[in-house]
């Protein structure tokens, strides 16, 4: 009767994990979805209509919204598969010199939060006070401006930048992976180098190159910081920065109505195009480029052009991150703000970092975001665990739920879910709303899809039969887990905590609108700050967040490779 | 020692439900070594896993020891980990993350006094003669070495019964030799059942008690190595264990009143099949094959035929031959020292005792 008892536990576990799963992504979705049916928007409230959904249609502005949202997309994206496309090439296929930093100086500034970037980038081109403006006016001798960060090319200039370290990253691996076997059979065909880049190179990663467009469009859909900087001032409205308004109407009773609508909507559209993702990956890897034996990519000499590579690699590290960085400092300098100008040296001082911590808010922010980061990174780590082991190493049937389930929070845009966050916890009265544990929720939600893919690529790489043989040798399923599955997952799961961490720290939207007096995060009160127009204060918050980001990063890619441990491959 | 009754599995893949075992029956004595052979994809090894716990059979049962740890009928299944098994694995399975000792303790682990699980785990890595490695990270072994570690895991514990699931398939050729007779010699020491699953005849027949050719699912044969070799019931297993040169017959009655096979190359005396059947495969072994003296008391002699040589290919320690005797195509194996050149007449001897008729069907 115990064994009974026993055998019904590993079940019992699965649907208590898949509940809670489900319980974090879909029911926001739901209610959010369900809002959009109701009067007011309230899923409290009774009645069912129809009206939310025809006022958005026969809106001509919700046309125009659309139509911003998608060109925005698509600039973005073609901006930065273009960058990330020749860094990728240059970095895993060229003789390229100084590859190891040059491979940094491209994918560090992921650390950086896109907020200030897009802070930065204003602190550069604005048309009044920018940086680049007034230092082209002096050498040009020039009337006007003429550079205006504050418009559409320029936002999406900014948000294709940001883009292009996570998209490197993918098309690298791609790269990388790429048999030079078949570069190799042209060769020996009789074709030249130029041939085979756009005979065989090309068309072999078009899948791949296709796969990492649509992921990037999807994102660039459903940001908000660089839109929410950058457009508002712009007028230049995109779904996000519109959802995000109507909830933090200043005039008091937003719109849930209408908003969930909208919302709706835009959760389809971006559901739709992740199963497009998906479909474009199923074909990618019949691609497959990985035959599983060792090689070693061919590398193509550049001769006279290794150097112009460099030159060209520098100056985008240096407008992507150079500059902006640089003038972020700048602004943490002056005691009010200030166009760089030699002259003003004499006033730049660290008075602005000796007093930041004595703003209240500030501090309680610093801590607020310390304990949010930790709970988060924490919380992901271990249910990521757990729901990747059950779908790449259990027989459950319903595993394929679960996987689906997980995979869901793709295509939520973080301000989406924080407004669906509203509603749930708003009718589940737990006390948590306003609070930072709501903003917990938020952020956990999020990260559970990125979590479950990179772990269950780690998981995959296990080979079964070392968790079988310890069942053999009589270990239950806890001691499995605890003795052979955690000690080999042990290098990525740590290689998710610093990711969580350092994403929890930069996120903005989710926090955004879930905010209230006593919840406020770094991003928060950073973007408070800057409305405010201070600044110089906003400048050093972000100086200090860009160090510490950058110092976890580093620690974590020292402490990582001393930690690698076996992954079991042979 | 083990029981398996009536064992079904099935599999649903991508393309539909698949049968990978359709009523398996065998019985494992103590200590005897049993062997399940067959080509890849015939259920042997999702036998051995069912019986391990690894997978669920739909139907069935099995019994290990006095214990049913299996029953379709009465919904009993019991975890692999509360089997009392043990189980060495095709990859070996050592994990990395630990030393040769820790791998060896783990299953003893929590179970009795470390003192005990120290003295234990020397105890049996002598035995596979990997004492002095004992504090080395898994990850510097050879493949050899590895196997012996995974066989020291799976001895740790004293089970009654050691699953093999194709264990030297990934070592070199001399490895391999030399470690099936170690596991031999070891079972003979312990006194464990050892259920082992191969594609390799050499292994099956060198190592075992008894040996079942499985096929698509199903166990075609059981026997002793000496049956199934030399006197093979099915067709199926006369293809499978080494190489048979077979060709249609009927049954008829030949001089002296005998049972003789009637074929294409003429009567051939062979051993008849338990049951009666008319039509018939005749069989015999290339290596079974005499060359003899051209003469006319050689004509005259029973099981002798004519036939001319298309190819020879020298071998080493013998010589590959193949003749056209009548319409049939023959194998034969001769001593590498006997010339062949194609075009060549020879007569060959089929002795009778070696002649086997199966059941045609």
């Amino acid at each position: 009767m115990f064994l009974r008892l026993k055998s019904l536990l590993p079940g019992f576990a699965f649907v208590v994990l898949t509940g809670l799963v489900a319980y974090l992504v879909v029911v926001p979705i739901v209610l959010l979805i369900w809002g959009g049916f109701k009067p007011d928007g309230l899923v409290t409230s009774s009645g069912f209509t129809l009206s939310n959904y025809i006022d958005l249609y026969s809106m001509k502005r919700t046309y125009a919204l659309m139509l911003n949202t998608v060109i925005f997309a698509a600039g973005s994206t073609l901006v930065s598969t273009f960058f990330a496309t020749l860094l990728a090439w240059f970095i895993e296929r060229t003789e390229i010199p100084c590859k190891r930093w040059v491979r940094t100086a491209v994918i560090a500034p992921m650390a950086v939060p896109p907020m200030l970037i897009a802070m930065s980038w204003v602190l550069l081109g604005s048309p009044k006070i920018g940086f680049f403006n007034l230092l082209l006016k002096n050498i040009f001798g020039l009337k006007t401006a003429p550079l205006n960060i504050y418009s559409f090319p320029g936002m999406i200039f900014i948000q294709g930048i940001t883009l292009v370290p996570g998209a490197f990253l993918l098309l690298s691996f791609a790269f990388r992976n790429m048999d030079p076997v078949f570069e190799d059979a042209s060769a020996a065909s009789g074709r030249g180098v130029f041939t085979t880049l756009h005979r065989i190179v090309l068309p072999i990663l078009r899948p791949a190159l296709l796969a990492v467009s649509i992921l990037t469009f999807m994102v660039s859909m459903a940001v908000f910081d660089i839109p929410g900087i950058i457009g508002l001032p712009a007028k230049i409205k995109v779904l996000s920065l519109q959802i995000y308004l109507a909830v933090m109407d200043p005039e008091g009773i937003a719109d849930f109505g209408t908003v969930s609508a909208l919302s709706s909507v835009f959760f389809v559209a971006i559901l739709l195009l992740s199963y497009l993702y998906y479909r474009q990956t199923r074909t990618a890897s019949k691609f497959a480029t990985i035959t599983g034996r060792e090689f070693k990519p061919k590398m193509m000499d550049l001769g006279r052009w290794r150097y112009g590579a460099l030159a060209f690699v520098g100056l985008y590290v240096l407008f992507a991150t150079g500059f902006p960085l640089a003038i972020l400092f700048w602004t943490s300098l002056m005691p009010y703000y200030a166009s760089f100008s030699l002259e003003r040296l004499h006033v730049a001082s660290l008075n602005n970092y000796r007093t930041i911590l004595d703003y209240p808010r500030v501090l309680m922010a610093l801590e607020n975001t310390f304990i949010v980061a930790l709970v988060t990174a924490a919380a992901v780590v271990f249910l990521a665990t757990l729901v990747s082991w059950v779908i790449v190493r259990s027989k459950f049937r319903a595993r394929k739920l679960l996987d689906v389930l997980s995979v869901l929070p793709m295509s939520l845009p973080h301000i989406m879910l924080g407004l669906g966050l509203i509603y749930v916890y708003l009718t589940v009265k737990i006390g948590i709303y306003g609070t930072i544990w709501i903003i917990v929720i938020a952020y956990v939600t999020s990260y559970i899809t990125y979590g479950t893919r990179m772990l269950n690529s780690t998981m995959y790489q296990i080979h079964g039969e070392l968790e079988e043989v310890a069942q053999v040798s009589g270990a239950s399923t806890i001691r499995v887990l605890r003795t052979i599955i955690v000690p080999l997952m042990a290098p990525s799961m740590f290689g998710l905590w610093i990711w969580v961490l350092i994403g929890s720290i930069r996120e903005l939207s989710a926090a955004l609108v879930l905010q209230s007096y006593k919840s406020l995060v770094l991003s928060t009160v950073l973007w408070s700050i800057w409305e405010h127009g201070e600044l110089p204060k906003a400048a050093t918050l972000g100086v200090i967040a860009v160090v510490f980001l950058f110092s976890v990063m580093a620690v974590g890619q020292m402490l990582s490779r001393r930690f690698e441990l076996f992954t079991g491959k042979r | 020692m083990v029981e398996v009754k009536k064992l079904f599995k099935q599999f649903t893949t991508e393309r539909g439900e698949v049968r990978a075992i359709s009523g398996v029956d065998f019985e494992v004595a103590a200590g005897e070594f049993f062997t399940l052979l067959g080509p890849s994809g015939c259920g042997k090894s999702t036998t051995l896993r069912c019986i391990a716990g690894l997978e669920k059979p739909q139907a069935g049962e099995i019994v290990i020891g006095d214990r049913v740890v299996f029953s379709g009928e009465r919904n009993i299944f019991v975890p692999p980990n509360l089997r009392d098994i043990a189980m060495v694995f095709q990859s070996y399975a050592i994990w990395p993350h630990m030393t040769v000792f820790a791998n060896v303790a783990y299953p003893l682990d929590g179970k009795m006094p470390k003192a005990r699980v120290k003295e234990r785990v020397m105890d049996v890595l002598r035995t596979v003669g990997i004492e002095d490695m004992a504090s080395r990270p898994a990850t510097q072994l050879s493949g050899g070495q590895q196997q012996r570690v995974a066989v020291a895991r799976a001895i740790v514990k004293g089970a009654k019964v050691l699953l093999f699931d194709e264990p030297l398939s990934n070592l070199d050729a001399r490895l391999r030799v030399h470690m099936r007779a170690e596991f031999k010699s070891l079972q003979e020491k312990l006194g464990f059942s050892a259920i082992y699953v191969t594609h390799d005849q050499d292994e099956a027949l060198s190592l075992s008690d008894r040996v079942a050719v499985m096929n698509e699912g199903r166990i075609v044969e059981i026997g002793p190595p000496a049956e199934v070799y030399s006197h093979p019931k099915v067709r199926f297993t006369a293809e499978f264990v080494g190489s048979y040169n077979l060709f249609p017959g009927t049954i008829v009655k030949g001089e002296e009143d005998r049972d003789v096979a009637l074929t294409a190359i003429g009567e051939v005396e062979c051993v008849l099949p338990e049951r009666a059947t008319d039509q018939v495969v005749v069989g015999i072994r290339p290596e079974h094959i005499e060359i003899v003296e051209k003469s006319e008391d050689s004509r005259k002699m029973r099981n002798v035929f004519q036939g001319t040589v298309t190819s020879g290919l020298f071998l080493g320690r013998v010589r590959d031959c193949v003749m056209q005797v009548g319409s049939i195509n023959v194998r034969a194996q001769v001593p590498a020292s006997r010339e062949m050149s194609p075009g060549d007449d020879v007569y060959l001897h089929f002795p009778p005792k070696f002649c086997i008729a199966l059941a045609a069907s």
